[in-house]
């Protein structure tokens, strides 16, 4: 009977006492290593999604929070959390923390054009634009083949009247798309809607009007027409200044080649 | 040293370095190995911290066997105890490294708490009773071990590096390559095993 007593008794006593020293070791260190935490730090981090996936430019939560709690960081850097975080992290430092400015993705052709020559090598962008530069007579306008089409991990890209639409709800804004283009026509655009000009081509504005009935020709109505000094005819196309423009539409309204378009981030 | 000792010294640490490898001959380890190789500076971090966690575990369950469990014929516990000790030493060592050495927390961190119950630092403990390593030898198994984890692991991370690079069939794009790549390694280090007859 003592025997089996102690054969119980003496493992039991000796793992449960190993557990019991760590236990007491462990508590008494964490009280006595108890290392101050910022208390915003610690409200902030409660508020960031937990990811650590580093977008921020810190490697973790944790460390991202600190730099908020600190000043050192702005409030608004992490994407996973959205605007939803960067306001509630403003509530808590007692500071107006600018909203992210959102972006979408949009290819800046809607090529109407005409063809030089009638291309039937490999079918992918990149191979028909070594060949004299693509069959287009433009050469800033969309090839066609879908090379974007392939790149995207998401499947968020269509190939609608021979340019690339991006759907902006599936788009993960990777940016894969605007590598892989080698006419480098799928560009960020910022804000969450707005007007944008989609012609690439850098021709004159004869020329362009020439090869594609939807070009910019380099009017400058747009460019008269802005009351905020937002659009400017850069090169023989039309470029806004998303800084300055304040979404009113006066240059959507009077372009004569419709090229100046809306967008918005959510459809 | 007499000769016998130094001996010892080269049998062991060539051993755990090259010729049994502990990731790449025993497969002890292998989810850091997969998990912290995508970059070069991590695998780095995480080679110092196993190096560190080993050896220390390689001491202090070398002195849990010798004076608590083989007195009383215990040895059937090893498992069990010696998952409680590390994991409380390296909770310990943990909270003490935040207090005491923020820099170096902020290094070795995230890794620390990984490696707690990895099982090549559970491996280490229990292949040192199953070989009869003494205190230092233990130590040193320990020690050259986690530089044997270091090794593969860094060389891992730059082929991975690299391999990122490279136009990957799409189905082999990630995990896939990644498997196959050490799969490549382990039979290259098999290589080693002749090295002393």
């Amino acid at each position: 009977m003592k025997e089996i007593l102690n054969e119980i008794l003496i493992p039991v006593s000796i793992v449960g006492g190993i557990a019991l020293f760590f236990g007491v070791i462990l508590t008494i260190a964490g009280k006595f290593f108890e290392v101050k935490k910022n208390e915003k730090a610690e409200a902030i981090r409660e508020i960031l999604p937990g990811a650590n996936c580093g977008a921020c430019g810190y490697s973790g939560c944790d460390l991202y929070a600190e730099a908020v709690a600190e000043g050192k960081a702005e409030g608004n850097l992490c994407i996973p959390g959205t605007n939803a975080s960067a306001i509630k992290i403003g509530e808590i430092l007692g500071v107006k923390v600018a909203t992210q400015k959102t972006r979408v993705m949009k290819a800046i052709c809607c090529p109407d054009v005409s063809k030089k020559y009638t291309y039937s090598g490999i079918m992918t962008c990149a191979a028909a634009s070594l060949a004299y530069r693509g069959e287009n007579s433009c050469l800033y306008s969309c090839l066609g083949y879908g090379d974007c089409v392939a790149a995207c991990p998401n499947g968020a890209i269509m190939m609608k009247d021979g340019a690339p639409v991006i759907d902006p709800v599936i788009c993960t804004e990777c940016g894969l798309c605007a590598k892989t283009c080698p006419r480098n026509l799928i560009r960020y655009l910022i804000g969450e809607e707005g007007y944008y000009v989609a012609c690439a081509s850098e021709d004159s504005g004869r020329v362009t009007g020439k090869n594609c009935k939807n070009g910019c020709i380099a009017c400058k109505l747009c460019e008269k027409a802005c009351e905020y000094d937002a659009i400017h005819v850069i090169n023989n196309v039309a470029v806004i200044d998303y800084e300055k423009c304040t979404r009113c539409g006066k240059c959507y309204d009077v372009c004569p080649k419709k090229i100046i378009k809306k967008f918005c981030s959510s459809y | 040293m007499n000769t016998d000792t130094f001996k010892m010294i080269i049998y062991i640490s060539f051993g755990a370095i090259l010729m049994n490898n502990f990731v790449l001959s025993n497969f002890l380890g292998i989810c850091p190995f997969l998990g912290v190789s995508k970059k070069l500076s991590s695998a780095v971090g995480m080679g110092v911290a196993v190096i560190f966690v080993m050896t220390l575990a390689s001491v202090v369950t070398y002195l849990t066997n010798t004076y608590l469990l083989v007195p009383y014929n215990l040895e059937y516990l090893q498992t069990l105890t010696f998952i409680l000790v590390i994991a409380g030493l390296v909770q310990f060592i943990e909270m003490f490294m935040k207090k005491a050495l923020p820099s170096l927390y902020k290094a070795l961190g995230i890794y620390l708490p990984l490696i707690t119950t990895n099982c090549a630092v559970l491996g280490v403990a229990l292949l040192n009773v199953q070989y009869g390593y003494n205190l230092w030898q233990s130590a040193l198994y320990g020690a050259t071990g986690g530089l044997g984890f270091m090794i593969a692991t860094i060389i891992f991370a730059g082929i991975r590096e690299r391999l990122d690079m490279n136009d990957v069939p799409k189905y082999f794009k990630g995990l896939p390559i990644a498997l196959i790549t050490a799969a490549f390694l382990s039979m290259a280090f098999t290589g080693f095993k002749g090295m002393f007859g």
